[in-house]
């Protein structure tokens, strides 16, 4: 019963006031509330359930919105209601699409009748149904949609409410994403640190010990892990396969294809078949589990230091260069096509003698495409150079010589492929 | 450093040499615009045009997914019975295709006329 002394207008401020202060109760919970968490699931859910108790409806939906890159379109990724885990009412992708295109709320208590609800096809059991967009830096990130206002429709005080939630809950729901974000962005940087790791173990650790020979070898991967690798294959007392390959493609895939190769190259070199034919199962391999545009050129020879003679193949990969007293390097090109690309290819193979101080350099097309700030690449004639200039130096400098070249070229621009070296000399 | 547009290409169907012409332009790479190349390629080649011409004059660079590109596309019209006829490819696609022994495949052509001639002549 109102006292006397109270007239209508003073019991309308009241009922104001006592609003207003319901309202602020109900942020002020939200806010502590979801100032616990940084879980989003669960601050979408004290959303939820916290708005459905201000507004008394039925049910109230928190949807977020993918951002994906690129992505023609954004897609609803995210439902949750406050009380259960499966709604009972769903958003129809047009009302995704009015609320995009205008960014304002949304109040309707006769979807049948009221435009633009009346051509939308919503469930039956939708009464009435408030709808405020969740906005961060005018894009729209989210919609928070109440339905069915309980005894009645929903009116412009549970509009101003919601869309009072909406405003205070966007900009926490984004911090969650983004924290959400980083732990998925550290988590995949833990994996490619240790996807570095294997790759780095998978190389060899240490230049060979071959008995009359000096031979290293270096492999520097343009991003974190590399599609390019070289290996040491000690065959038995007298015969080394050493072998320099390059898969297509950069980063993580490369890598793995890397070293599916290497592990069939291993397997097959042990075998101690002609490198052809070693090549020629690498070759069918490859084809069989990767896709047509994947492919690798890889060399592969057997040195054997009772007979001084490297047997090699060279599928598809840059030419090797073998160094003999004054003459021109000549180049190591017997193979055949790169390995993935056809499912039988007949491979051949050749041998290459070597004489005391002789060298022999293999190289990925790191080495020679790499280009300084004007584009112009390192090329081969200025390898070429650089190595007859350091002909005399032990296998591992001459390397380090050449990839300091190399890196002093590119200045400060990134490389764009991986730089594998291996240089094999017969000692005099 | 200021970055060379990719891959440009314009294609042609021609039904008498059952054929697809394909005018390409720019860099050849593991960008998502050679990779729709690509696709669009094998399309043409479900498509009943076996044979595909690529006139590279103008391609100023190729790198190793371009030529896994151009591998696919050879393996492609090969299961299918046809081929890839490749017209005025410059000297540093040519060397490249020459070092990883692709291009004893893809049939050099002096212009897209041979190739067409060449193709009609299966």
């Amino acid at each position: 019963m109102v006292p006397e002394h109270i007239t209508a207008a003073d019991d309308s401020e009241i009922q104001k006031l006592r609003r207003a202060v319901e309202e602020l109760s109900v942020l002020n919970d939200l806010a502590r509330a979801i100032g616990t968490s940084y879980e989003p699931d669960q601050i979408i859910r004290i959303i939820a359930e916290r708005a459905a108790r201000a507004v008394q409806a039925e049910e109230v939906s928190v949807y977020l919105i993918a951002r994906e890159v690129g992505a023609s379109a954004e897609t609803v990724i995210r439902v949750i209601r406050g009380d259960e885990q499966t709604p009972r009412y769903h958003l129809k992708q047009d009302l995704e699409g009015w609320m995009h295109h205008h960014k304002r709320p949304l109040l309707c208590n006769d979807p049948r009748t009221d435009e633009p609800l009346a051509k939308m096809d919503l469930d039956d059991s939708i009464e009435s149904l408030l709808c405020v967009p969740l906005l961060i830096r005018a894009e729209l990130t989210g919609l928070l949609l109440a339905f069915n206002k309980r005894g009645g429709g929903f009116g412009a005080e549970d509009q101003r409410l919601l869309t009072i939630i909406g405003a205070q809950s966007a900009q926490v729901l984004e911090t969650a994403r983004l924290v959400e974000e980083e732990k998925a962005a550290v988590a995949i940087r833990e994996e490619i640190k240790l996807a570095e790791r294997i790759q780095l173990e998978l190389l060899p650790q240490g230049p060979p010990t071959i008995a009359g020979y000096d031979a290293a070898g270096v492999s520097i991967p343009a991003q974190k892990v590399g599609g390019d690798y070289f290996d040491f294959i000690e065959l038995d007392e007298f015969r080394f396969g050493i072998c320099l390959g390059d898969v297509s493609g950069k980063g993580l895939p490369a890598s793995l294809l890397m070293a599916n190769l290497q592990a069939t190259l291993r397997g097959q070199a042990l075998q101690d078949g002609p490198c052809r034919d070693c090549l020629a199962w690498c070759n069918r391999l490859l084809f069989r589990s990767t896709a047509p545009e994947k492919f690798a050129t890889l060399f592969y020879s057997v040195l054997d230091t009772r007979l001084n003679a490297m047997t090699y193949c060279n599928a598809g990969h840059e030419q090797p260069l073998h160094f003999c007293g004054d003459e021109p390097p000549a180049r190591l090109g017997t193979g055949g096509l790169m390995v993935g690309v056809l499912d039988d290819f007949a491979y051949q193979d050749d041998v290459c003698l070597l004489a005391p101080g002789d060298l022999v350099v293999i190289y990925s097309d790191g080495v020679t495409d790499m280009v300084d700030a004007a584009e112009q690449p390192f090329g081969e004639d200025r390898l070429i150079e650089l190595i007859t200039a350091h002909r005399e130096l032990p296998a591992a400098a001459l390397i380090a010589a050449i990839v300091a070249a190399v890196q002093d070229h590119a200045g400060d621009v990134p490389p764009l492929d991986d730089v594998t070296l291996v240089a094999i000399r017969r000692l005099p | 450093m200021s970055r060379k547009p990719c891959l440009r290409s314009e294609r042609v169907r021609d039904d008498k040499h059952k054929a697809v012409i394909c005018q390409m332009c720019g860099r050849l790479i593991g960008s998502p615009v050679c990779y729709e190349f690509l696709e669009d390629i094998r399309e043409d080649i479900k498509a009943g045009y076996l044979n595909v011409v690529l006139q590279m004059e103008s391609v100023e660079w190729v790198n190793s997914t371009g030529v896994g590109i151009l591998a696919s596309i050879y393996t492609s019209t090969k299961n299918q019975g046809g081929a890839v006829y490749v017209v005025s490819a410059p000297d540093r696609v040519e060397s490249l295709l020459q070092t990883v022994q692709l291009w004893q495949f893809l049939n050099p052509c002096e212009s897209i006329e041979a190739a067409l001639q060449q193709a009609a002549d299966g």
